[in-house]
């Protein structure tokens, strides 16, 4: 074992004394400060707070559309408002609601249940949070300002563009939910370097909590996932302010571009939210069973097989819109191939409970609730993928009933479940076994009532997204009985919301792990204190709680990993991404106004955009870099971080002392994200150069080829400068370290000058092309990461010169070279499309 | 080096690499039949003789064939290992079991979507 332990002549520490420290190194300040707060367990607590009354709202909007719908010709709202309502109604439940609902429980769970003491990036836990709340409250107020969007959940243009929908409606969509979507990934990319690289000793890929499995699935979609939507958002955007014509057929767009990138990221979305609540399902089973999970090889394989297969299913949104029947039937085969891994997963857990004695506690019940709601939604699912069935029914109820039941079986049962199971964490109490029975049995009830008849509804052909219909077409009674219905449901959410309220002060205390677990989530003292771990474990099986019994016992009297406070750093364990073998020490940064300060200048850049107030939008944005950048400059052997000064004992190095940081894992897991962004561009460029009637291509090559190549070059240069910085250094030569990536800076400013003069000498006519569109975003793609690489490089070079970047604490320079050839690439791949592949496929 | 052992059955790329390379066929069906259609189209009384369905049927081939040979590699590494240290309960084979069996899952579903070429004509509307 090569993790540090007080060495043997050291008097081991009186525990208290220790739970003393440890508390004031991670106390989360009260007051107007506690907007500085970092940890993920605050953090988690606020998200969960916020998505709850996010989830009320949308509910509330539902209750109104079902008002107006119980009877034909009703008057009670207008269509006006009811095509704002449902609109919002989705947009609401999904992105704000739940995707950052599961995300919240993750940022929760994983590090408790992984033994880390936070997630590798507390100040991005925070960042997030604000991007989520502001956004939010962007979408939300438009409703009460009465322009909210009313196109639909999903947008599409020619509808939301801005001849059909002239209002703000749509800007706040596409603004809004692209803020909120800075949260989710952010999110995504710490999930996943918390769960690679921060994991306690031992747990190596096969002794994770499968919860962590599923979370760094769903964390990989959400990466690659989301930056088509966020591409789309801004491409529409671009073309309802700047008239840059991206979906116009007249001036060579294509309005079924839309529909594919927003599918493309719309199907792997459903799998976003299905997997987390999965992952919840695979947590209590075993514990509800009372014995280990039954094929934990299977599931890991069905959840991978699930989240890549869902990137291939995109077109079955889109039988309906014409397309080559063979295309059709590929997808429609794919979306038949998804229900295996899903199986393989249900088959996991009757075996489970098949082979285990069942406890039917209250949580169990919300999963019986579940298997069966969720089932039957898959089914209607695979019906829908049948395509002559979809003709049929796309676009009636029959889809409204489809989505409802995985959604609602499929996430929201499962979050309830674990709420209820993880109540005694937030509060240290139990939740009532007789109201929470009453609560289930309701919206059990109330939901089938709504949502069976709806079945029936959509296949007598009633539309999804009307506001009103004749008596006598046979429709009016199952809508009386789905709005009847929708109340019980409500009433039944609302009774599980005031039992998880009053529990907070009615419960009974909750005694140490009182379900019997498993999971490392429970050695800690209830509520959960923000340190986690007093010290960190080691684990030997994937149960570690009933393998170790006195594991708790240990950890609290400071006997394991890790129990050094003296320093006043926060740090939690870096270990091997494999074998879980310990290989580092990280220091997480503490309390910070920078996120908070970060996130409320990008809310002004949006609410600027969105009151097309230009000049201000340039001031949010300066403001919003300085405090990014200032944000950065607080890291690494920075004096409020960790200065050179702090010397460490024991064989473990800090992280930023070493070549393979966290940060190198967050640099390369952004970037990802990045290329799909880049890469839906790319998709965008050719789709439209093969399908779009009117796509108008120049004559010759639309750019200059000396300017475009001296660019190219200047690209390749600086990120040669770069790595030759970062090889040296690995090879132990500090020297004209500052020289080099100060040469890198220069270069990269050359590159971007290059670019704007190859742009301006080409005299593009973006406005009446979709071609000269597409060319500039990819410049501006490309130059926005060059820009980027250059004020960090420039940055770092003025850190080389305080002493922040050394031999001794080397770990920025590796992270910034990626980004230099994630540029460099993305150029050359750019040029490519645009100078290259034209003139060999013309001829 | 580094890219030696990202090939071993053991390294955890593996378990991306099978669905990842069928993400990519797929795209590249759908794709390529679509534009095939649009630029060299043959005739609907062709059936399923013709250049298009014969090249996408000739590329599945090779990809499932492909995969199922990696996933019979994952999995004899994994027989291999499994004998040595007791079962799958150690990192390196768990990574080349769990590779294996989704080796095999992107090969059916490769196998599937691509019998679809047989239903019918590729350029029908
Ligand atoms: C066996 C797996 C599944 C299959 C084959 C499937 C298939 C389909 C198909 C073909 C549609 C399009 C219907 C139409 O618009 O005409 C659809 C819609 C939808 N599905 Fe599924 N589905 C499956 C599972 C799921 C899951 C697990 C979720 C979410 C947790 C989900 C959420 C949705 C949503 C939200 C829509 C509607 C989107 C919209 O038009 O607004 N589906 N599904
Ligand atoms: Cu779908």
């Amino acid at each position: 074992m090569s993790a540090r332990r007080p060495a043997a002549a050291e008097t081991p520490k009186d525990p208290a004394h220790l739970r003393a420290e440890f508390s004031r190194v991670w106390v989360n300040p009260r007051g107007w400060r506690s907007l500085s707060v970092v940890n993920h367990t605050a953090i988690a607590y606020r998200f969960l707070i916020t998505g709850t009354v996010f989830f009320v709202l949308a509910g509330l909007m539902a209750m109104l559309m079902r008002t107006q719908l119980a009877l034909p010709q009703h008057e009670f709202v207008d269509h006006k408002l009811y095509n704002q309502l449902f609109t919002m109604h989705g947009t609401v439940m999904m992105f704000l609601f739940a995707v950052p609902m599961m995300e919240a429980l993750a940022v929760y769970l994983i590090p408790k249940m992984i033994g880390a003491r936070d997630l590798a990036y507390p100040r991005l836990s925070a960042f997030g949070y604000w991007c989520y709340l502001f956004g939010g409250i962007i979408i939300l107020s438009s409703l009460a300002l009465q322009m909210a969007p009313d196109s639909g959940w999903f947008m599409y243009t020619p509808l939301s563009n801005a001849v059909f929908s002239p209002g703000r409606g749509p800007d706040v969509w596409l603004l809004g939910i692209t803020f909120v979507e800075i949260s989710a990934v952010a999110a995504g990319v710490e999930l996943i370097v918390s769960i690679l690289c921060t994991r306690a000793a031992g747990m190596s890929l096969d002794k994770m909590p499968l919860f962590a499995w599923y979370i760094l699935a769903t964390a990989g979609m959400i990466i690659i996932g989301f930056p088509p939507l966020i591409l789309a958002s801004i491409l529409l955007e671009l073309e309802r302010a700047a008239n840059l014509p991206f979906f116009d057929v007249v001036r060579g767009g294509d309005p079924l571009l839309w529909q594919h990138l927003f599918w493309l990221f719309g199907h792997p979305e459903v799998y976003i939210i299905f997997l987390p609540a999965a992952g919840v399902v695979s947590t209590l089973v075993p514990v509800f069973a009372q014995r280990p999970i039954i094929g934990y090889r299977w599931a890991v394989l069905a959840v991978i097989g699930t989240a890549f297969i869902s990137f291939g299913l995109w077109v079955h949104h889109m039988f309906t819109v014409g397309i080559p029947q063979l295309a059709l039937a590929f997808f429609s085969a794919a979306s038949m191939m998804v229900a295996i891994p899903t199986g393989i997963q249900v088959f996991v857990w009757l075996a489970t409970l098949w082979y285990g004695r069942p406890r039917y506690s209250l949580p169990m019940l919300w999963l019986a609730g579940f298997f069966f709601i969720f089932v039957a939604g898959g089914l209607t699912g695979v019906m829908l993928a049948l395509v002559p069935f979809d003709w049929q029914v796309h676009d009636t109820h029959f889809v409204v009933a489809h989505f409802h039941y995985v959604l609602v079986g499929g996430m929201l049962f499962p979050l309830i479940a674990g709420i209820y199971y993880w109540l005694p964490h937030f509060s240290g109490r139990m939740p009532s076994e007789r109201v929470g029975r009453w609560a289930f049995w309701l919206t059990f009830l109330g939901f089938n009532g709504t949502f069976l008849i709806m079945h029936w509804t959509g296949l007598l052909g009633m539309p999804r997204r009307i506001y009103t219909y004749e008596a006598g077409l046979g429709w009016d009674l199952p809508n009386l009985i789905s709005s009847v219905s929708g109340f019980v449901l409500a009433i039944g959410t609302a009774m599980m919301l005031a039992d998880i309220a009053l529990h907070f002060r009615f419960g009974r205390r909750a005694d140490p792990n009182p379900w019997q677990s498993n999971g490392l989530e429970w050695v800690m003292p209830l509520p959960a204190p923000p340190y986690n771990f007093l010290t960190l474990p080691t684990v030997d099986s994937r149960d570690p709680l009933w393998s170790q019994p006195a594991l708790a016992e240990t950890l609290q009297q400071g006997e394991q990993l890790l129990p050094e406070i003296d320093h006043g750093l926060r740090e939690t364990l870096g270990s091997d991404p494999v074998t879980a073998r310990p290989r580092q020490i990280v220091h997480l940064p503490t309390n910070s106004w920078w996120p908070l300060a970060a996130a409320a200048a990008i809310g002004a850049l949006c609410l600027a955009l969105l009151g097309k107030v230009y000049g201000m939008a340039l001031v949010a944005t300066v403001i919003a870099a300085v405090c990014l950048l200032r944000w950065s400059w607080e890291n690494g052997a920075h004096a409020s971080s960790a200065p050179l000064a702090i010397l460490r004992s024991g064989p473990l190095p800090l992280h930023s002392r070493t070549f393979d940081s966290v940060g190198r894992y967050g640099m390369i897991t952004t970037l990802l994200a990045s290329g799909a962004l880049y890469f839906s561009l790319l998709f965008a460029w050719y789709y439209l150069w093969a399908i779009a009637p009117e796509w108008l291509p120049p004559a010759g090559a639309p750019l200059s080829w000396t300017l475009s190549l001296l660019a190219g070059t200047a690209a390749t240069a600086a990120c040669a400068l770069h790595t030759i910085a970062n090889l040296r250094l690995r090879r132990g030569v500090e020297q004209q370290l500052g020289v080099l990536t100060g040469a890198a800076a220069l270069m990269g400013t050359l590159q971007l000058g290059l670019m704007v003069w190859t742009l301006h000498h080409a005299g593009l006519q973006p406005t009446l092309s979709a071609h000269d569109a597409l060319v500039i975003v990819m410049f501006a793609f490309v130059g926005f990461h060059t820009l980027v690489a250059v004020l960090a490089t420039a940055l770092q070079c003025w850190r080389v010169h305080y002493g922040y970047v050394s031999l001794a604490v080397p770990y920025e320079v590796p992270v910034v070279t990626p980004l230099w050839s994630f540029s460099a690439a993305c150029f050359w791949l750019g040029w490519l499309s645009i100078m290259i592949m034209p003139q060999v496929w013309l001829g | 080096m580094q890219m030696s052992k990202m090939l071993q059955p053991t390294h955890p790329l593996q378990l991306l690499a099978g669905h990842t390379v069928w993400l990519l066929w797929f795209c590249a069906l759908y794709a390529g039949v679509s534009l095939g259609c649009q630029w060299f189209p043959p005739s609907p009384q062709q059936g399923f003789w013709n250049w298009i369905s014969a090249t996408a049927g000739l590329l599945s081939g090779a990809i499932l064939a492909l995969l199922l040979w990696a996933a019979i590699c994952c999995w004899r590494s994994f027989r291999r290992q499994a004998v040595r240290s007791a079962g799958d309960a150690q990192p390196r084979p768990f990574v080349a079991a769990v590779a294996a069996g989704l080796y095999l899952l992107a090969a059916l579903a490769t196998g599937l979507v691509s019998l679809t070429l047989l239903l019918s004509a590729p350029c029908l509307q």
